[in-house]
């Protein structure tokens, strides 16, 4: 059952890791791309956290595993803003809606 | 080799010992983490003599939760938390798997109204980049500098209740509600 529960979750997660990657590739700029980065990869990553967990021998594992995902999503929030933060520095400002998405008919 | 000599003896002149709570707290945290680490298999001495060693060197300031911290209130903020990333997640697949990425994109500076210290603001930072749509490009003079990958009315409330959430786990006054 824990298995199959298990399997489930991280089934699931697999979608969101598929869009995260379209989005990196589809999406017009640095700061958009981002935002699939931070948004739908650490969704994905937390239910395939959450299979391996259910599916873990014991607590203390399961926990490691739940440990990693909390740390994976404080390092992912934290590195995009300093990608941002660098990239907005440097010169690339932000499409707006107006601008021509050559990204988009992709 | 003299630099490290002089960090040290700075270090030494600022060290106190940490108050009998606070260093009851790290121990814990620690030798919890070490458990935790180690999947049950390591030495429980090693772990608690390794977290009482590290739990008296740490400078006050680090690892130590704000005292005005309200703990009760956490397991519902984690929830609403999941609840963004989630719906955040959802949105990012929706545009990203659309025919047309028709994202109607722009930036905004929002301006805290309840969070004045700066670890508030930069937990509020590191937050916003899992809500729905937000994500931070600067923290400058008391005020978010976000991206909005995809602009609806709701954002500006949801970035509002987030605010509103954070200050009521700090259990800070908010004068005016949303």
């Amino acid at each position: 059952m824990r298995e199959l529960l298990g399997a489930g979750f991280i089934i699931l997660g697999i979608p969101f890791f598929i869009a995260s990657t379209l989005g990196l590739l589809r999406f017009p700029d640095v700061y958009a791309r981002l935002h699939a980065l931070t948004k739908a990869d650490n969704v994905g990553l937390g239910l395939i956290c959450l299979g391996l967990a259910v599916q873990a021998n014991s607590i203390a594992v399961a926990l490691k595993i739940v440990l990693i995902w909390g740390l994976i999503l404080l390092a992912s929030s934290t590195g995009a803003t300093l990608i941002a933060s660098s990239a907005l520095r440097h010169g690339s400002a932000p499409r707006r809606r107006s601008d021509k998405d050559t990204h988009a008919d992709r | 080799m003299r630099l490290n000599a002089h960090k040290l003896t700075k270090w030494l002149d600022k060290w106190q010992p940490p108050p009998w709570h606070a260093l009851l707290l790290r121990t814990l945290l620690y030798s919890g983490l070490w458990w935790v680490l180690t999947e049950g298999q390591g030495s429980l001495w090693i772990g608690a003599l390794l977290a009482l060693a590290i739990a008296f060197c740490a400078p006050l300031s680090v690892a130590t939760w704000p005292a005005q911290l309200r703990w009760w209130k956490l397991p519902a903020f984690i929830l609403f938390m999941l609840k963004l990333s989630l719906k955040g997640a959802l949105e990012v697949a929706t545009l990203a798997t659309s025919q047309r990425c028709d994202a109607n994109t722009l930036t905004y500076s929002y301006r805290f109204r309840f969070l004045t210290q700066p670890y508030q603001q930069l937990l509020m930072a590191n937050l916003v980049n899992l809500t729905p749509g937000t994500l931070t490009l600067n923290v400058h003079h008391d005020a978010l500098y976000i991206h909005i990958l995809h602009h609806h009315p709701d954002v500006e409330a949801q970035l509002k209740l987030l605010e509103s959430r954070i200050a009521g786990l700090y259990g800070l006054p908010q004068r005016s509600m949303v």
